[in-house]
């Protein structure tokens, strides 16, 4: 996680309380693992929403919104690929909770937006989640490379962003965010450690690749590869996004990232 | 006479509809093409477009913007049909291999999310925010109704309004949603957007409690699945909620259920049988046909034109179907 200023943090703290407020559903809740939020995400927000004229509510409503879509396809991420013959009770439970928590999420984003009367917001995202929906099912079939798999999981994950930045801003510059997007994702995957469906899809390629590489090197090596990128295309960001960028390249180096937070 | 005979009439805007609905759903990617393609064939009753055009004609009926209304729904619903599907773990549906089958559970995942997101990029050529308020709310609502359905599986002690509440929030509030949506859409007066919300309401209501009677009572044949598919999830659909005033039933009935990996159809047998042959078959229909009486006076309320006459037709084979 990215180091911040108190206040900056504050900020973050209550933006995270109100997405997890507002994703309230006692049953999933005490029933289903709950989804990752993605705070380099939602800095990513923050920056990007704080170069708008747009009251302060309505950048958290926006916020909130397209975190929680996010949230929403994670999770159906996490449904299991094939149905396990042997399947117990709890992980019946489990599957079918997972599907609908995903799917409420996704309702929640339509009923803020709709509260909102923000039609085009509603018809910009759509348009995100069903061209992510296209870059997933790329990814699942036709990635074939260790190369053209991480290319398409940039892409998928920068997708959202891009398109909600493209209401407000000149996305022109924005390319290397994707990256911003990737390592942040990655990173994830390390963290949690978990054989989740996407490192058995990169397992499978790695395989067929035979560089005698395990997934956990192979996606290290991607992290370093795609900071290299992103510290290369710093110059071309807009001065906000080059600032946050530079904090998560930064990250785990504390006296370097206190250095940059002072100014 | 056959449910398409009673609509005949607007057979014209229904075959635009389900062109639209094919251009909809149209995908870059092959898999996703062919995944979203087999949902649209697997056809299945319309009834919620059917609706929409049917509320449409109480206002001014411009079939382009309600149209974009009745695309929207049943694509929604064809989203939240391939994803029951995981949840079910279906293999097949209306006799035909479901997506998840075909493919794998992921497909099925991104088809719907991809068809649901389909369906609000259309319907977003709607701008009538209340319109947009009530469908999103419908769907909020429509997800916690099956939260709701896996929370009570298994649980034998429920009331009559557990599992009401259930179907209202399952079945009938999106055909509400749709008869309401026709008749905002085409701008009708309140007073009848209301009155056609709640007939769909009571329609939809008596639509889910046959269903659940019919999953006793169809053939495998007529399902496309073996029957009694709902105990064997363990779902308490009515007909099991009233065979469980009897005390006898009920105690076996908890005993299986104790240890739901055992169950299958075999050890289900007796259960169905004793059902279908109780009176609790016979005091499910008459709860739907309650629901069907105040539909109908809910149309008492209309001008007496043929739209509303469809209507109450359609209501009445509703609550005569045997499939």
């Amino acid at each position: 996680m990215i180091v911040l200023s108190y206040a900056s943090m504050e900020e973050l703290h209550t933006l995270r309380n109100k997405i997890e407020k507002r994703m309230q559903q006692d049953y999933l809740d005490k029933n289903t693992e709950a989804p990752f939020l993605d705070e380099n995400k939602l800095l990513l927000l923050q920056t990007l929403f704080g170069q708008t004229n747009l009251p302060d509510k309505q950048q958290t409503d926006y916020t909130i919104t397209i975190m929680l879509i996010q949230m929403a396809l994670d999770t159906h991420d996490k449904v299991i690929v094939t149905t396990k013959s042997d399947e117990t009770a709890d992980e019946r439970k489990n599957r079918q909770l997972t599907v609908l928590a995903g799917t409420y999420y996704s309702a929640l984003y339509y009923q803020i937006l709709a509260g909102l009367e923000d039609i085009d917001m509603v018809a910009l995202l759509a348009t995100s989640i069903k061209e992510i929906n296209e870059q997933k099912m790329s990814l699942h079939y036709d990635a074939t490379t260790s190369e053209a798999f991480f290319k398409k999981l940039g892409q998928l994950e920068g997708c959202l962003f891009r398109t909600a930045a493209s209401r407000f801003i000149d996305t022109a510059r924005l390319d290397s965010l994707d990256d911003y997007c990737l390592i942040s994702r990655l990173q994830q995957e390390v963290r949690e450690g978990k054989q989740t469906s996407l490192l058995v899809k990169l397992a499978s390629i790695i395989e067929m690749e035979k560089s005698g590489l395990t997934v956990m090197q192979v996606i290290q090596q991607e992290i370093e590869a795609a900071k290299r990128r992103l510290l290369a295309g710093l110059v071309t960001l807009p001065p906000a996004f080059a600032k946050l960028s530079r904090k998560l390249l930064l990250q785990g180096n504390r006296q370097e990232e206190l250095f940059l937070e002072e100014g | 006479m056959k449910l398409p005979m009673i609509y005949s009439y607007i057979k014209k805007d229904l075959d635009r509809i389900e062109d639209a609905m094919t251009n909809t759903i149209r995908a870059e990617h092959p898999v996703l093409e062919d995944a979203s393609v087999q949902l649209l064939r697997a056809g299945g009753k319309r009834i919620r477009p059917v609706f929409v055009l049917l509320s449409g004609k109480f206002g001014t009926y411009e079939l382009p913007r309600i149209q974009t209304v009745a695309v929207a729904l049943e694509l929604i619903h064809m989203a939240s049909l391939v994803h029951d599907d995981v949840i079910d773990d279906a293999e097949l549906r209306r006799g035909k291999p479901t997506v998840k089958a075909k493919w794998d559970n992921k497909v099925a995942m991104y088809a719907g999310d991809y068809i649901f997101a389909r369906s609000l990029e259309y319907l977003s050529k709607l701008e009538e925010p209340r319109a947009h308020q009530i469908l999103a709310h419908t769907i909020v609502e429509l997800c916690v109704g099956e939260v709701e359905q896996i929370r009570d599986k298994y649980r034998i002690e429920q009331h009559l309004k557990d599992y009401l509440r259930r179907i209202r929030r399952k079945t009938a509030i999106l055909i509400a949603a749709s008869a309401r949506l026709g008749a905002i859409a085409s701008g009708a007066p309140r007073e009848h957007e209301r009155a056609l919300y709640r007939y769909g309401y009571y329609v939809g209501m008596s639509y889910q409690i046959i269903d659940d009677v019919l999953d006793f009572t169809a053939s495998e044949a007529d399902l496309g699945k073996p029957a009694g598919g709902d105990l064997l999830q363990g779902n308490m659909t009515l007909p099991a909620l009233l065979a469980c005033e009897d005390r006898f039933f009920k105690e076996r009935l908890t005993q299986a259920f104790r240890n739901p990996e055992a169950l299958d159809q075999e050890t289900l047998q007796p259960f169905i049988q004793h059902i279908k042959t109780s009176d609790s078959i016979k005091r499910s229909l008459e709860i739907s046909d309650r629901y069907l009486q105040k539909a109908y006076q809910e149309l008492d309320k209309l001008p007496p034109t043929r739209d509303r006459n469809t209507l109450k037709q359609i209501a009445r084979h509703i609550g005569k179907r045997s499939s």
